[in-house]
């Protein structure tokens, strides 16, 4: 292995345990804990990938967790992240922008021709000739775009899980992991999250070789561990911050939502490339990243660095190189740095060259030296590593979704957050503090303040730590004739670009992101917001302040969609009578979150199979679920007062025993719930509403007593009441076998309610029409619900009984002309509207709605009307929502359709203008397919227009009891 | 995502209430204008002002109402919803 | 249940009952139980309970059955609540299908809060013992399917018992 070093004292490498993988063909091994990254670039493989749009050869530059053109393609995923994944055996990797291989890119022949692609090329260069459109389309989609995306690839969704803790600190470096101990000594829950799969941040890779820290490590490390208090998750980071402190966390496993009290920021800053010729030649990378490499996996960088600096940081990364052994040429410093590290580099023999300009890389695959002035004087100097220390950026993702705002420091030349939300804290380097103690002392005093908060106590006013001396330059960028700097390595952003993109007017730090797509890429930015404000504040004449930052939105890095999905929660409620259906294998169809049986395959077909247990129904006796009606009670003394204020008609006058129809309308008069209420004393109701609207219509009662302050209780037993509707000539005679309760006319008349037993258990009984024969309906509690579903299925089987389904009861229920609140109705539709006039009884004192039905009953412009079809063909079938139109606009659409083989034609409901609305009117009914069909206004119910199979033999009106 | 305390409750995500409108006096049938009454029904004052709210906790079934803030959506007061809340707003 | 850390099984519960009414603390009283504050439950061994949801409103599984007051106007309505029982680390699993801080809580409350998309009833029980929880009946058969094919899959979980080894 070329490239790799003695062991290190914190090496995060496993040396015993070797893992081999391909990449690009090729065997390549390195040690358990090898990122793919550390692996390839210790066996000195130094080009992970192509660039964007040039495919040039790239190699590692941040190796902070964002790192650039290091995607790559495994054999289940695409972009998997070189950086942060750790090697293992039998992976077998490509790079993800290649035409051909990594090692032989056709595509980097789009270098040649970058003159005629300029910045925001293609917002520009395909308008015209339009024809030619699809023709780049598919040459811009094949060329743009990381990966490839095996739609093959099975399903897969991640688990999400919630944590709720008092104080969460983001990023477990030193001031971080001190902020969790100082919080959690205040005896508060203490979450500590940090991207790396280690704690311990820049101690650990900055700090390594300094034996004056062992201490901090040894204190900071262990205490973290011991406190029980203290939870730690590692390999995640924080995708998002939301409001009241509400963070997604990615973390391998799935996504975490954590709820906290305050939150600490303590995420550190994302080191910044310098910007000047060739700066993209694999061996030029951040100065840390060097460092990761060394002090994380025991890998050089190179065998002979220069290092490009302009803050202490960057004369420590030398110190370390050359403890390593590693030559390191010459450290150039864009100013003049001055501290401890400087004088023992110096005493190492390192050359120093004090206010270098006009660096450039030279090199052809890679690097192979770099140019530089120092005082007019050209210097040139060979090596394979060039290592850029130059200045820091907040990782302040977190802080600008919190509401943070930022302001620029000039004596530190970075932003700093200068206002923070309640509850949200910083601490470390985000917040300025470069001195390895001061950011401890920074993150005591940020975790104490956050665990003071959650404590309502007082917090002290902090002490500022904030560096004294600048550990960024202000400028580090050098522009050269021939170009090829690279502000944006994601995007392959050149200085001439943003030129460009501000010369054509984008001189807004928002717009110009967009044109020039600076900042859109993989990295979202993180090494090169920065450089891209400092060249558009430069070249408009503009503060960094005034200048700004783009916004920091969600999520942090790039988050499977795996993860975001999360498990699928999608309850679904099965009546009690579900294993009668299951037997009978019946279809089912979604009802709301209900599960119905649509019909039960008993003929060849779906309609042949309809068509049986509509006429079992028509001719002898059938059997429906109910159950998912919504069934509440109502009790209380003021249970009468309380149905007359919900609904249209007067319930208040109901004799005990008897049924009514129960319509409810909002307050602006429409239709939201139509139900059978039944009184079972003065003070009890029971009433039911349609299936979809059990529980908005519960809510609303529940909030109207509390307005109208009435003393009554309403319960929702949807759930826990079974229903069934048994319905047919030969209905009563069944039922007769199963109770002992009289059922004629005279003692059960239509509409009456009675309660019972039933096959031994007690039940409610209504005489309903429902489906517009002699009909039950049966309503006991759950458990005893399929007991008597049982019991009438195999009495009933004498008179060839059947079970029937959702799609039968529309179609016998359209027969008699009945609505559906919500398919026959819809967001608008009042009761006059909805053909229901006797229906709404505006001479009660009040109830819901009244004054809006008042107005409205004046100013009725469409009717729902009944029709049936002048065409038998099956070709001729309207669909349900199919427009009516009258010489060439729209006069209504048809809500209900259904063939009645009972009446032999196509039998309709339809909502139209109310001038079309007269009986034998015409109607053009528009086919999906554009043709048109003639319908004709007849009258409800089409079946049995006076009523009489529902009362048999019975001259009485109904509910007398 | 927002979290209440709520008495009897303890801390709740919001996600567990439905919204349930604005605490606002239904103006008395008999006498209401058709100004008044379709003012009420259909007028809402989008300006930024702290609102009392009805919310609704599914899992229990109890209505509560909510003192918010519509700028800066933050929850200053929670309470029961009680009877005869009418005569109160 | 291929989960050793948490195991899920069916709970029978006998008599389940809800109350409305008033003077229902005569009735809290003649379990013992007339401290209880509103949304806390008293056990009454072999899985027999009584929680408070109210000032008017009761919730209990007694054998026998209690007796009404019909001057009083209370109501008793049967329930049929799909219930089970969760052993081993319940509030793991929990953390993956409900937004609930379970640090707030305390043994003997009777908690309702919404779980994978419905609306539950727990009652906290003491530390280490299991706990008891129910449903809707139309939604057992879904929040069993739900919760044991969380058991089963979570990663969590399963990292859970690795540090337990």
């Amino acid at each position: 292995m070329k490239l790799r070093l003695a062991p290190q004292p914190l090496e995060w490498i496993d040396r015993k345990s070797s893992v081999s993988f391909t990449f690009e063909g090729q065997t390549v091994s390195g040690f358990k804990g090898d990122v793919i990254s550390s692996a390839l670039w210790a066996q000195g493989r130094k080009v992970v990938g192509r660039s964007f749009k040039y495919h040039r050869r790239r190699g590692l530059l941040s190796f902070a967790n964002h790192d650039i053109n290091a995607l790559l393609q495994a054999e289940d995923r695409p972009n998997v992240r070189a950086d942060v994944v750790q090697a293992e055996d039998g992976m077998s990797l490509t790079a993800v922008n290649t035409f051909g291989s990594l090692a032989s890119d056709k595509g980097a022949l789009v270098e040649w021709i970058g003159k005629f692609l300029p910045v925001g090329f293609y917002y520009r260069a395909f308008y015209s000739p339009k024809f030619l459109f699809p023709k780049w389309e598919r040459l811009i989609r094949e060329m743009a775009g990381l990966g490839k995306v095996n739609t093959d690839w099975s399903e897969e969704r991640k688990p999400k899980r919630y944590l709720h803790c008092d104080v969460v600190v983001i990023g477990a470096g030193p001031s971080g992991m001190a902020a969790a101990i100082a919080a959690a000594k205040q005896g508060v829950d203490v979450c500590l999250i940090d991207e790396n799969p280690y704690i311990g941040g820049s101690l650990d890779y900055q700090y390594v070789n300094e034996d004056s820290q062992q201490l901090n490590r040894k204190y900071l490390k262990e205490t973290v561990e011991s406190m029980p208090n203290i939870q730690v998750i590692t390999s995640s980071y924080v995708a998002g911050y939301y409001g009241d402190h509400w963070l997604g966390i990615n973390t391998p496993d799935g996504l975490i939502k954590l709820s906290a009290q305050a939150v600490v920021v303590a995420s550190g800053v994302f080191e910044q490339p310098a910007v000047f010729r060739n700066n993209d030649l694999p061996g030029v990378m951040n100065a840390s990243a060097a460092q990761r490499l060394m002090a994380r996996y025991a890998v050089a960088p190179c065998k002979e660095a220069v290092i490009l600096t302009a803050n202490p940081e960057g004369y420590r990364a030398a110190l370390d190189l050359h403890k390593n052994g590693l030559v390191v040429k010459a450290i150039l410093d864009t100013g003049k740095t001055a501290g401890e590290s400087v004088v023992q580099a110096k005493s190492a023999g390192i050359p120093v060259f004090e206010n270098a300009v006009l660096v450039e890389a030279t090199g052809r695959k890679q690097l192979q030296g770099v140019t530089f002035e120092v005082g007019r004087l050209q210097h040139h100097l060979s090596c394979d590593g060039l290592l850029m220390s130059v200045g820091w950026a907040p990782a302040g993702a977190p802080l600008y979704q919190a509401g943070a705002k930022f302001g620029y420091n000039y004596t530190l030349e970075q932003l700093l957050p200068v206002e923070l939300p309640e509850g949200v804290f910083a601490c470390g380097r985000i917040n300025g503090v470069f001195e390895i103690e001061d950011r401890i002392k920074d993150g005591e005093q940020a975790g104490t303040a956050a665990a003071q908060t959650v404590l309502g106590k007082e917090a002290l006013a902090p002490v500022d730590y904030t560096a004294k001396s600048a550990h960024s330059d202000p400028y580090p960028i050098w522009p050269h004739p021939k170009g090829k700097e690279f502000v944006d390595f994601d995007e392959d952003i050149q200085i001439k670009d943003l030129k460009g993109a501000i010369a054509q007017g984008f001189d807004n730090i928002e717009l110009m992101k967009r044109f020039s797509t600076i900042g859109m890429g993989p990295s979202q930015g993180k090494h090169s917001n920065m450089n891209g404000i400092r060249i558009l504040a430069k070249l408009t004449g503009k503060t960094i302040d005034q200048t700004g930052s783009t916004t920091a939105r969600p999520m942090f890095h790039p988050t499977p969609v795996s993860h975001l999905a999360g498990m699928r929660f999608r309850p679904e409620r099965l009546t009690p009578l579900h294993s009668f259906h299951q037997q009978r294998n019946a279809c089912f169809m979604e009802a709301g979150s209900w599960l119905r049986p649509e019909y039960y395959p008993t003929a060849e077909t779906r309609e042949a199979s309809i068509a049986e247990e509509v006429s079992a129904v028509r001719n002898s006796v059938g059997l429906i679920d109910v159950s998912t009606l919504g069934k509440l009670e109502v009790f209380g003394r003021d249970a009468g007062e309380l149905m007359d204020r919900l609904y249209t008609m007067r319930m208040s006058n109901m004799n005990v025993g008897a049924s009514r129809y129960a319509l409810m309308v909002d307050e602006t008069g429409v239709v939201i719930d139509d139900g059978v209420a039944v009184r079972y004393s003065e003070e009890h109701f029971y009433v039911t509403t349609t299936t979809s609207t059990s529980d908005s219509a519960y809510r609303l009662i529940q909030k109207k007593v509390i307005e109208w302050g009435l003393k009554v209780t309403v319960l929702n037993r949807t759930g826990q009441i079974g229903a069934m509707n048994l319905a047919g000539p030969n209905s009563r005679k069944i039922l007769a076998q199963l109770t002992d309760l009289d059922l004629s006319n005279d003692a059960f008349p239509y509409l009456a309610m009675r309660r019972a037993q039933v096959c031994g258990v007690e039940a409610t009984l209504i005489r309903v029409g429902f489906v517009g024969e002699l009909g039950y309906e049966i309503h006991t509690d759950s458990q005893s619900a399929l007991k008597i579903w049982a019991s009438i299925m195999e009495v009933g089987s004498e008179y060839g009984i059947k079970p029937f389904g959702v799609e039968a009861q529309r179609l016998l229920r359209l027969e008699k002309g009945h609505i559906i609140v919500g398919q026959d109705t819809d967001g608008l539709t009042n009761p006059f509207e909805a053909n229901m006039p006797w229906s709404v009884h505006l001479k009660k004192p009040y109830f819901l709605g009244k004054p809006s039905l008042m107005k409205l009953k004046t100013l009725q412009n469409r009717t729902l009307v009944g029709f049936e079809l002048l065409s038998k063909a099956h070709k001729d079938m309207p669909l349900e929502s199919n427009l009516l139109i009258e010489n060439g606009a729209m006069i209504g659409r048809v809500t209900s359709i259904g063939r009645s083989a009972t009446l032999n034609k196509v039998i309709g409901l339809a909502m139209v203008e109310t001038a079309f609305s007269e009986e034998n009117q015409v109607l053009k009914i528009k086919l999906t397919d554009g043709r048109f069909v003639d319908a004709k206004v007849i009258k409800t119910p089409f079946y049995d227009p006076q009523g009489l199979l529902q009362k048999p033999d019975e001259s009485n009106e109904g509910e007398a009891a | 995502m927002k979290f209440v305390t709520c008495p009897s409750l303890g801390r709740r995500a919001l996600s567990e209430f439905t919204y349930g409108g604005r605490l606002e006096k239904e103006p008395d049938q008999e006498s209401v204008s058709e100004k008044a009454w379709t003012d009420y029904v259909f007028y809402r004052n989008g300006a930024p002002q702290t609102l009392k709210e009805w919310w609704y906790h599914r899992p229990t079934g109890i209505w509560f109402l909510f003192e918010r803030n519509t700028l800066t959506d933050r929850i200053t007061q929670v309470e029961f919803a009680n009877r005869g809340i009418e005569n109160e707003a | 249940m291929t989960n050793p850390t948490v195991q899920l099984a069916l709970k029978s519960l006998a008599n389940l009952l809800h109350l409305r009414g008033e003077g229902l603390n005569e009735i809290l009283a003649s379990f013992g139980a007339e401290s209880l504050e509103i949304f806390q439950y008293q056990s009454l061994g072999e899985g027999q309970f009584v929680a408070k949801l109210g000032t008017d409103e009761l919730y209990l599984s007694v054998e026998p059955s209690v007796e009404l007051a019909e001057e009083k106007n209370q109501y008793a309505f049967p329930r049929g609540d799909a219930a089970f029982e969760l052993s081993g680390n319940w509030k793991a699993l929990l953390s993956e299908v409900c937004i609930y801080d379970f640090r707030q809580c305390r043994p003997g409350d009777f908690l309702m809060v919404s779980i994978a998309g419905i609306s539950a009833w727990l009652l906290i029980p003491e530390s280490d013992k299991p706990l008891i929880l129910g449903c809707d009946p139309t939604y057992g058969h879904y929040f069993q399917e739900t919760l044991i094919k969380q058991i089963e899959k979570s990663p969590f979980l399963k990292t859970e018992l690795e540090n337990d080894d």
